[in-house]
């Protein structure tokens, strides 16, 4: 597996971005030409009790883009409405209102399938395969020559460190490995658009440092990747773009450090002092304390009146680093927002 | 294709598809009709063991019975067809899977002794079958 | 199309790895244990008796497979979530259905096809007379095959739209009426409205008549089944398929999945 690597944002991509917070909705105007995903007022109602005559809506008026070559993260809380923008995508449900197209082909085009990769939220797969004949029979569904279908079955399984458990039955799989194999089978017949949902839900780390991996290939490579889970560090490290879709309505839309803001809020000076407590007693009092550490939050005007205080009177500076507002806090914000206006209710499409 | 038009083209393949069974079964009916002149089989004769097969659903079982009596006895006479034989063998599983079944014996007592057409001319019954025969005593 | 037969041959394989095949293990006992005592409790219909008691067995068995499979074909996917992937590649949702209902039909193609071997075999062991059953008993076997596709349709089409314990109770009912569909025909009594006997008349022609394929009488006295009878329940059994297919074709590429 190669080594972690920074996502690399093009800027030229986000000519015309602008900052947004929770409440404004601008939305981004990527020209046609590169957009590999657009949905225009995306709608979706469940009905649902007697007769059908109450509505649940799971998706509201979700307009969006992700353009060609992007890594594009959709954030939000269960039952926020990720997985069915993602199954109405892939037309695994229909749409209430509302378009959308994936590389120039409305969603309701069957033949546009063979772009695009998918891989289901808590995937199964039949578990009297083996792990090759899986790969084998959607090389054959995707219509991947005869001598080419080896080789590609065989490299995808390197690829996602699946080579030894190749003749294993799927029913036998951990569910990390399960995960692994559907990732595989997501890209096995190469294509533009890969569409996760969850990757890495119930991966222990190394799962998860491998699925990061294998989107930053992805992306090297220039494919268009759309990925949806609730992991923020994961969101921040890896994605062009993030969405933050909280109760079916679109929320935010932008670069990660864009939507939060880059304003750094203070610094933290974090020191070791085990002399007397009286002399720096004002500070002591606003640090928190584990040992001989001290950890204390200062604005950038009162850094270095109290670096010199400390400093006097004999502390050892162990670092200083800025305070910024993280993506967890902005999501935070918005979804006790959502969660004071209405009821929660989750809704699972079930 | 537009929605309009396959729901069109699903209209069209059902109703087609429906009317080319319907007469098609027509056909089948002729051609099965033509025959049928075999003759009709009680594979399973006996009674008691069939009674044991049915476990505790003896008496829907003899209920089926006869319904088969009815239909055949029904059949044979549509057909103007003097040979039932079956209709004894018949009779006699419906009794013994539900002794209770009286219609049965006032039916194997009209039909079973008469001569043909109307009968089967059975000599057991006309002898007085003594199971049936105490029955109807006691009717 | 191709991709239906890719879905209809890895159906075929999930059946094999189900261990479905290993009825025709049970039936293999039960017709040697058949062949060896029907000499022993009568004389002079063990033909008779052994052609009756395979047919049945193999309608039975059939019928088993037939429901019990079909029900799950397409609920057992949706409920674990096997078919999400396999519908976000180009497949088209009626080609996944006919992949299904083929690979269901190989099935039981291959397992009837191997229980009518053990049917011959043992007819082999007990032939007294020089009367060629043959014949009728493949055409008997052929119909059975043709009324188990059409059951398979059936479960197929109640699969897409309702749970399995519910689709087996409407594939059975629909199989007992049409067992009973001539009669229905018959039914002509003056206490009868005349809707009411309009009613019986139609249903009589629409429901799936499995009598059309009972020739067991026949085949067990070794009596010639007319060519144009075998034509004709083709055609019925594969007009029927495809009326019943076109609708839940209709309802499957419709449905949300959940």
């Amino acid at each position: 597996m190669p080594g972690f690597r920074a996502p690399i944002v093009p800027f030229h991509a986000h000519k015309s971005s602008l900052a947004i917070d929770g409440r404004s909705l601008v939305l981004k105007n990527v020209s046609m030409a590169t957009a590999a995903i657009e949905i225009e007022k995306l709608t979706k109602d469940y009905p649902f009790g007697f007769l059908h005559l109450k509505k649940k809506t799971s998706l509201e008026g979700l307009s969006m883009s992700v353009a060609d070559g992007e890594v594009f993260g959709f954030l939000g809380p269960n039952g926020a409405g990720k997985t069915t923008t993602i199954k109405l995508l892939v037309g695994l449900i229909f749409p209430t209102s509302g378009t959308a197209r994936i590389l120039g082909n409305s969603i309701s085009d069957i033949s546009m399938h063979a772009d695009i990769g998918y891989l289901p939220e808590q995937p199964y797969f039949y578990d009297y395969l083996t792990a090759a004949e899986l790969l084998d029979y959607f090389a054959r569904i995707h219509d991947l020559p005869a001598q080419e279908r080896k080789a590609r079955v065989g490299g995808m399984l390197k690829k996602v460190g699946l080579e030894t458990a190749r003749k294993i039955q799927l029913r036998k799989y951990s569910k990390g490995m399960l995960q692994r194999i559907g990732v595989a089978q997501a890209i096995l017949h190469d294509p533009k658009v890969v569409i996760l949902d969850e990757p890495m839900s119930g991966l222990d780390p190394v799962g998860r440092r491998e699925v990061r991996d294998i989107i930053l290939e992805l992306k090297q490579a220039g494919k268009t990747v759309l990925f949806s889970t609730h992991i923020l560090s994961d969101a921040e490290m890896l994605c062009d773009r993030v969405g933050v879709i909280v109760g079916g309505k679109l929320r935010g839309v932008g670069a990660p450090d864009e939507i939060v803001g880059l304003k750094a809020q203070g610094m933290e000076v974090l020191f070791e002092y085990a002399g007397s407590t009286t002399l720096l007693q004002p500070f002591l009092s606003k640090a928190v304390q584990t040992g001989k550490r001290y950890r204390m939050q200062v604005s950038e005007a009162d850094l270095y009146s109290t670096l010199q205080q400390l400093g006097g009177a004999g502390a050892t500076i162990l670092s200083v680093t800025q305070v910024k507002s993280t993506l967890e806090e902005y999501f935070m914000h918005l979804v006790e927002g959502d969660r004071a206006q209405a009821p929660a209710v989750e809704v699972s499409g079930k | 294709m537009s929605i309009i038009t396959s729901r069109a083209l699903l209209c069209a393949v059902l109703l087609l598809g429906l009317a080319g069974v319907w007469q098609l079964q027509h056909a089948i009916d002729a051609q099965l009709a033509a025959t049928h002149q075999e003759q009709d089989d009680l594979v399973l004769r006996s009674g008691a063991m069939l009674k044991a097969m049915s476990l505790e659903y003896a008496p829907l079982t003899a209920d089926l019975y006869w319904t088969r009596v009815v239909q055949y006895y029904g059949n044979k006479h549509i057909r103007q067809d003097g040979n039932i034989d079956l209709l004894w063998p018949l009779l006699d599983v419906t009794t013994t899977l539900d002794p209770n079944l009286i219609v049965a014996y006032h039916f194997g007592g009209m039909f079973l002794s008469d001569s043909p057409p109307r009968g089967a001319g059975h000599p057991i019954a006309a002898a007085g079958n003594s199971r049936e025969s105490g029955i109807l005593a006691l009717l | 199309m191709r991709r239906a037969g890719i879905v209809a041959l890895n159906t075929f394989r999930e059946a094999v790895r189900d261990r479905v095949l290993y009825n025709l293990v049970f039936f293999a006992l039960t017709m040697i244990a058949a062949s060896i005592l029907v000499g022993q409790v009568s004389i002079g219909i063990e033909e008779m008796v052994i052609v009756t008691l395979g047919l049945s067995a193999i309608s039975v068995i059939g019928l088993l497979i037939a429901v019990f499979i079909g029900v799950g074909l397409v609920s057992r996917e949706m409920d674990k979530r096997t078919l999400y992937a396999l519908l976000a590649t180009p497949v088209r949702r009626w080609e996944f259905l006919l992949g299904k209902f083929g690979g269901l039909v190989l099935t039981l193609t291959v397992n009837t096809a191997a229980m009518a071997v053990g049917l011959f075999l043992a007819l082999k062991l007990v032939k007294q007379s020089g009367q060629h059953v043959e014949g009728p008993v493949l055409v008997a076997v052929y119909f059975i095959l043709l009324k188990l596709g059409l059951v398979v349709a059936l479960a197929l089409l109640f699969s897409c739209f309702t749970t399995p314990l519910l689709s087996i109770l409407y594939t059975a009912g629909l199989y007992i009426a049409g067992l009973f569909v001539t009669d229905m025909r018959n039914f002509q009594s003056d206490t009868m409205s005349r809707a009411l006997q309009t009613l019986l008349r139609w249903l009589s022609y629409l429901l799936p008549n499995f009598q059309n394929f009972d020739v067991m009488a026949a085949a067990a006295h070794g009596r010639a089944i007319p060519g144009l009878l075998i034509a004709q329940n083709t055609a019925y059994a594969v007009l029927y398929c495809t009326v019943v297919f076109a609708a839940a074709a209709a309802i499957f590429t419709k449905r949300n999945l959940k």
